[in-house]
């Protein structure tokens, strides 16, 4: 009987995923043409990426409650914006060189006071880390992803998405301390 | 080893979310200012077969679990007819920590750490600025040595990779994974991984 429920559930789910699937496509498909060509600067590149991402996306509708929520649509963007990356660094066979002899050598978050961040502020901070970083660290914090499923999402190993994530909260450390919102506590 | 991260993760989480509320918002605007809606056929068809594909495996995956939960049921039915014995749930433990069970090298520090499932995952301070990541994970599967140097440590087989990213020295001991990255020398993670074989 419990096996019987889990079917139509299954069903039901499927039903429910693909009519917010339809929605998704029909919806953002162009911007994400858009955000594809942008870093393509090819228009069959860029269909690649996108027909790319919308089975990335299908893979992970558990992921997406509302698809024209403004979780959703950032969540859509993010995956068509790394498919193309993927693409471009495979095509110039070129891997991201993440540039940190900036970086702090050690920070604790435990030991830091931390002062109001405006939301607009936050935006700037986390704009300003590669796209590849950023990725990462909000399909962590943002949606709660484990590596494992990150690193399907975004074709690359989960050793690769942990350094990526580390290198993330890094750099967003040592920016907001830079830039005077965290300051260590003296001792 | 307590594991003493909440703090640090609440507070990513917080910016985190926050970005995607902002970003999402943005996105929305950009949305209803968009004039221009692409008509692409051949898009189109590909996506939905690739769908199509998808779905078709998924309800042969569901059919097929289906029939393996009908045959646990009358396997277990009969068991319990003939034995008359108890069947016990299964229930999986939360994997717990692996606890480093070696001395650090004296320029590495642990700084942070985490469990993600079933593995491990500790940040390590280098005072020579090299920090490294080392994952643990209790496992039988073997080590995937496809693109990979292999090397001895005190006896010990391990594997190494040096990529534009990052640098890379796997290794198995006791059945517990080792993997160690970090970002600028090999010789950071030769050096600790004599200190684990």
């Amino acid at each position: 009987m419990g096996c019987c429920i889990l079917l139509i559930m299954f069903t039901f789910t499927s039903a429910h995923e693909m009519n917010a699937f339809e929605y998704i496509y029909s919806k953002y498909k162009s911007m994400m043409l858009q955000k594809a060509y942008l870093i393509l600067q090819d228009s069959m590149l860029a269909e690649d990426a996108v027909s790319e991402a919308f089975i990335r996306i299908y893979k992970n509708m558990y992921k997406i409650d509302d698809p024209a929520s403004k979780r959703s649509i950032a969540f859509v963007m993010m995956i068509v914006k790394n498919t193309a990356l993927t693409i471009l660094s495979q095509r110039t066979r070129q891997n991201t060189n993440f540039e940190d002899e900036d970086l702090r050598d050690s920070f604790d978050l435990e030991q830091c006071v931390f002062s109001e961040i405006s939301t607009e502020k936050i935006y700037e901070i986390i704009n300003g880390i590669h796209e590849e970083l950023r990725s990462v660290f909000l399909m962590k914090y943002a949606y709660d992803l484990p590596h494992k499923k990150i690193g399907q999402m975004l074709h690359i190993s989960e050793n690769n998405v942990t350094v990526r994530l580390h290198r993330a909260k890094k750099k967003i450390a040592d920016i907001l301390i830079k830039e005077g919102y965290a300051v260590e506590k003296q001792p | 080893m307590q594991l003493k991260n909440s703090h640090e993760n609440d507070f990513f989480k917080e910016i985190a979310n926050r970005y995607v509320d902002a970003y999402g918002q943005e996105l929305q605007q950009e949305l209803k200012q968009q004039n221009i809606q692409y008509t692409t056929p051949i898009l189109d068809e590909r996506v939905h077969r690739r769908v199509s594909m998808h779905k078709v495996k998924r309800v042969a995956l569901g059919i097929s679990a289906l029939a393996a939960c009908l045959l646990i049921v009358m396997t277990s039915s009969l068991l319990r007819y003939n034995q008359k014995s108890n069947i016990t749930p299964n229930v999986k433990p939360t994997p717990p920590v692996i606890p480093l069970s070696f001395v650090l090298p004296v320029n590495l520090s642990v700084s942070g750490t985490e469990q993600d499932q079933e593995q491990s995952i500790y940040r390590l301070h280098d005072s020579l600025q090299d920090d490294v990541v080392l994952v643990l994970e209790e496992t039988d599967r073997n080590i995937n040595d496809e693109d990979m140097t292999a090397v001895k440590i005190n006896g010990y087989r391990a594997y190494t990779r040096k990529t534009a990213d990052y640098n890379l020295l796997i290794f198995k001991k006791n059945g517990i994974l080792y993997t160690l990255t970090c970002r600028y020398d090999v010789s950071t993670l030769v050096e600790l991984g004599k200190n684990i074989l």
